[in-house]
This record gives structure tokens, sequence and C-alpha cells, in this order.
């Protein structure tokens, strides 16, 4: 389990968070959403311990203020928004790095594994930094899926925590790394993505966490939270949400708003 | 989920930059040989070993430029050769950024001030204190005036236990810009002798070496590499920024500490026994990230190795140029050195970034 239990977190003078309670559990995937500067992105860079913060964040049961980048390395992966990339690594060594912590105790052909299964098995030996924006994204997908590769380690549930994971993404591999997370959670392990789209996250989340403001404004399942009400409160805009024949799900039309009004 | 077939060959560079440990070697066998094998005083090693094998005594002429002046050389150019490079390797991989240097951390201005502070104002030092460190007074003014900025710098730069690495690239610049203009002051109140002391001491010479410097440096140097080689797969990491690095399990802030600890000890000491000999820091890791890629395990090997060849090199050619002169080492690595980089810069350019 994560839970995040009254997080604070300012940055200078302006608070970011405040009092945020947040809970995930494993085989899940939890979303967050919210609009830009609702504080999505801090209160994920809270849990993977990127911020300071003052309150109270534990994973599996311990405080992650009490781990060591080791200890913590173990049990969760962390995907950024961006990723920069110092001197010319190939792909696969750039996928290698999600090695570090096993010492071995990976198996060696697990950077390859990861690299197809998001679909890029053919660029093992291309430059990392020739690639596009979506390929090297995919590309520190596979680093990620490196480094906590089995999603339940000694009985324990291990973490992704993805940071707008699709962002750069076309719409088929949209549905690809979604698909990744849902597989991740399936196995048993547990999944907090940071989203944009609320159509991907009404198909894909099991929770999903509405922040603005810096605050929490609803919190549960999609079906529970993805309302007119609750996302053109938080949204400040005024959002139609429709349902798909079965699988009953919501989705949202971003010009609804305009063409109710006409 | 679909397995794909795993056939694909990994023939990484990785096991190129390994396998090249071995040529390293070799070739380091090579120079040294020849290290030892030529000089101006045409004491020929073959009749030397010759002699030892058919257990002949030495001559004295033989003993002394062999045994004691060319040995210690040899194994000071190694050192200080390894020690420049290795720095370079590590402070690049500390600051993201092929054109880092150990000079960045302070290491070169305050060695600089050190020497220019005891050439120029060890004579008016009182009799007991000059004593003290005597002949000595350069190389250990140039070692603690490295270590002083190098610690000054790391205070700027670190908040709340937090070292900023942009904060002391800045600091360093304007460090380097204090330091520089109270050398400055300094050579302008020195005389002719002093002023020539000064210049050939920033030139960069191997001429001082000795067993009893060797003796003193060499623990320090050695340990500064090996902790330096040990970061390797730390380096790796960093270079996906230190965000990503703390989350896949390296301890950021200690990694810091230990990178430029070895490199304030490492170049700290190679300039204060050699003088400031450029170049080697930056050529040396470039050339190896070119041929066999960046992966910092087997680079920083590799560069310690190929360091220790190139000022080996240098330094033959710095004795017997213009024999029974020498030319300053520093002169011959800036010459040699920096036409090949050019070179590997315009053949390279728009392949890859650097």
């Amino acid at each position: 389990m994560v839970h995040v239990r009254d997080l604070t977190v300012s940055l200078g003078k302006t608070r970011i968070l405040e009092r945020a309670e947040f809970h995930a559990r494993p085989g899940a995937l939890t979303a967050i959403v919210g609009p830009n500067g609702s504080g999505k992105t801090t209160l994920l860079r809270a849990m993977t311990g990127d911020v300071p913060y003052k309150g109270r964040i534990t994973l599996n049961g311990a405080d992650i203020a009490a781990l060591k980048p080791r200890e913590l390395a173990g049990m969760r992966a962390v995907l950024p928004q961006a990723s920069g990339l110092a001197f010319p690594f190939t792909v696969y060594e750039v996928v290698r790095i999600g090695l570090h912590r096993s010492n071995g105790a990976t198996a060696e052909d697990t950077p390859l594994r990861a690299l197809a299964r998001v679909g890029l098995a053919d660029y093992a030996h291309r430059f990392y930094q020739e690639l596009s924006g979506g390929e090297q994204q995919r590309v520190q997908l596979a680093r990620v899926l490196t480094q906590v590769w089995s999603p339940v380690e000694h009985g324990e549930p291990r973490w992704l925590f993805l940071d707008e994971p699709v962002s750069a993404l076309d719409i088929a591999h949209q549905l690809q790394v979604m698909e990744i997370a849902k597989d991740f959670a399936a196995a048993g392990g547990g999944v907090v993505a940071v989203m944009h789209d609320l159509n991907l996250t009404a198909m894909f989340a099991d929770q999903v966490t509405v922040l603005s403001g810096g605050r929490i404004t609803a919190a549960g399942t999609p079906s529970d939270v993805m309302t007119d009400e609750v996302l053109s409160c938080a949204y400040r805009c005024d959002l139609r949400v429709g349902r798909t024949p079965a699988p009953d799900i919501p989705f949202i039309l971003p010009h609804a708003a305009r063409a109710a009004a006409e | 989920m679909v397995v794909m077939p795993l056939s694909m060959p990994v023939t990484d560079r990785t096991t190129r930059a390994r396998s090249l440990h071995l040529w390293l070697v070799l070739a380091l066998v090579g120079v040294g040989v020849a290290s030892l094998a030529i000089g101006a005083t045409g004491v020929s090693l073959w009749v030397v070993l010759g002699k030892l094998l058919s257990a002949q005594d030495l001559s004295v002429t033989e003993r002394a430029v062999i045994v004691n002046i060319r040995m210690p050389r040899l194994f000071m150019g190694c050192l200080v050769g390894a020690a420049l490079a290795v720095s370079g390797a590590v402070m690049q991989g500390l600051f993201r950024n092929p054109l880092a240097d150990p000079g960045i951390v302070g290491v070169s201005a305050g060695a600089t001030l050190g020497a220019v502070l005891a050439i120029v104002l060890g004579g008016a030092l009182p009799a007991v204190v000059f004593d003290m460190v005597g002949a000595q007074a350069v190389p250990v003014a140039a070692f603690v005036g490295a270590w002083v900025t190098t610690l000054l710098l790391y205070r700027v730069a670190t908040r709340h236990g937090r070292t900023s690495v942009a904060t002391m690239l800045l600091a360093g610049i304007a460090l380097t810009a204090l330091t520089m203009a109270v050398s400055g002051i300094l050579i302008f109140i020195a005389d002719d002798q002093q002023l020539r002391d000064l210049t050939f001491w920033s030139l960069g010479s191997l001429a001082g070496a000795s067993w009893s410097k060797l003796a003193v440096t060499a623990p320090v140097i050695l340990t500064a590499i090996a902790g330096a080689c040990l970061l390797g797969r730390a380096l790796n990491g960093l270079a996906l920024g230190e965000a990503t690095a703390a989350h896949i399990g390296i301890p950021v802030q200690r990694m810091k500490n230990a990178a430029i600890l070895a490199v304030a000890a490492a170049t700290g000491a190679a300039v204060a026994i050699s003088g400031g000999i450029g170049f080697i820091g930056i050529v040396v890791p470039h050339l190896l990230r070119l041929s066999t890629g960046p992966d910092h395990p087997p680079l920083l090997i590799n560069a310690a190795l190929m360091g220790a060849i190139l000022l080996v090199l240098a330094d033959v050619f710095a004795r017997n140029i213009i024999p029974p002169a020498e030319l300053p080492i520093g002169i011959i690595t800036a010459l040699l050195g920096a036409p090949v980089f050019l070179w590997i810069l315009l053949r390279q350019r728009g392949l890859v970034d650097l």
C-alpha cells in the first residue's frame, strides 16, 4: 500500500499541496488528475522522495523518509516527465542502467525483454539522443520496467510511479503504455500515474484522485469520480461526461460545452 | 503478453571497452620501456639489461640515470597522467558535460595561487619554517592551495546538505578570477628569477621526479584513482539526471562527496608535483567515449591507462627534442593534443552530439 497522510508541500513561500491524503493499493492503477498547477506532479514527487514535505508517506508500511535510496529502488521505480541524457549512450545502455540496484540478481537479458515489451527491440543499438521524444519516453519506460521487472518480490508488491507516461506518445503507443501499466497492476504490482488524458484515465484507471488548487477534491472509481460536477469544478470549465455502451465507461468530449450552448 | 525472440546479438560497446584494457596495458609497457631507454645521456637500457642479466655490476652513471632519474620519472608520469585523465572523466560525469575539467572545482586556480605564494614570498618566510618545508615548498603550497579552494567552493555550493553542481560551476568561475587576481598582484611584485620559476611551473614538468617525492604522492594518487574507478556505475546513473540517479538507488550526495574528494586529491597531488599540465583531462576521456562509448566503469580504467601512456610519451618528447635541454611538458601535451582534438571534432561533426 501507499499511504500519504496530512501532506503539505511548500516551494519557497508558495504552498503547493495542503493537507493532502492519498492512498493507492497494489493490484490497481491509481490515476492522479487535475488541471495544470494543481499539484499532481508535486504529489507524485513527494511520494518518490524528490521534494521536501511535511506529513507522513509510507510505502508497503515503511516510512519512505527512513528508507535508504537503495532500499527504495528495490520497492519502486519512477518514470519522470522528461529525461535528459548526458553523453551518447545507446538505447540498450540506457535501459541497462535500470539494473543498477539489482547488482546481478536480475537476469542479464531483462533490458532486452523490457525493450521488446515497449516495442523497441530493434532499437537496442541506436543512439538514444537520435530517437524521437516519444521513442525516448518508451526507452525510459523500458529502463523503469527493468528496475522492477517482477511486480511482486519476496511477497511484497513493487510500485511504478509514472509522471504523465503518455504525454509524448501517439494514440497507439498511448494504449500500449497504458496496457503495460495495467498488466503490471494485474500481476500484483501497484501503479500510480499522473494523467492528463481523462478518457485514457477513465478507460484504464481503477482508482482516480482529483486535485485542484493543491487540495484533493475527489477520490474513488472512475465511474464515481468522473462526473460533470467534479470535473467541471476541478478544471473550471463546463465539461459533459457521457458513457460508452457496454463496457460502461465514462468519456469526456472537450467540445461538449460549446455544443451544448449552441 | 507477447514474448518476442531475444536472438539479437548484444555486441555492445562495453565488451570492446573491456578488451581495450589489455591493449592499453601493452602500450603502456611499450612506452615505459621507451621512456627508460631513450634519454640525453646516451645510457642504453639494453646495455643495462644485458649487464643485469649477466650479473655484471652497473657503472655509477648507469645506475644513476636509469634507477634514480628515468625510473621515478616514468612512474611519476604514469601517476600524473592517470590522475589528470581520471579526474577529467569523473568531473565530466559529475557535471554531465564533456567540457568539464578538474579546474572547475577550483583545484587548478588554488594550486597556482599556492605555487605563486611559495615562489614569490617563500624567501621572506622565517628561516625555521623555510628549513622545514625547504625545497618542497612549492608542491606543498600548491597542494594546500588546491585543497583550500576546493573546500571553499564546496561550502559555497552546498545548501542543506545538497551540493548544486551549477552553483559550483558559477562559484568556480568567480573564485578562479579571484585567485588569478591575487596571483597577478604577486607576479607584479616578483623579481625576474621568480617570474622565470613561475613560468616554468605553470607550463609543467616532470623534471623534479624522485623516489622520495614518489613515496609521498603515489599513495595519495593511487587511492584517489582507485576510489574514482569505483564510481563508474553511479556516474552512469547520474547521466540520467540527479533525480533519476536517486530513484535507481544511488546515494547521490555521498557519491558527489566521494567524487569531489577523489578529484581534489588526485589533481591536487598531480599539479603539486608536475605543475600545470593541460589537455589530458579533456582529450583522453573524449577520445575514449568516441571509440568505446560513455559507459563509465571501463571508461575510467581506460582513461587512467591512456592518460599514463600519453603523459609518458609527451615526456619522452619533452626530454629528447632539444637535448640536453628540456621543453616544458605542458607545451608538448598542448602542441600534440590540441590539433588532434580539433581534427577529431571536425571529423565527428554532425554525427553524434558530443
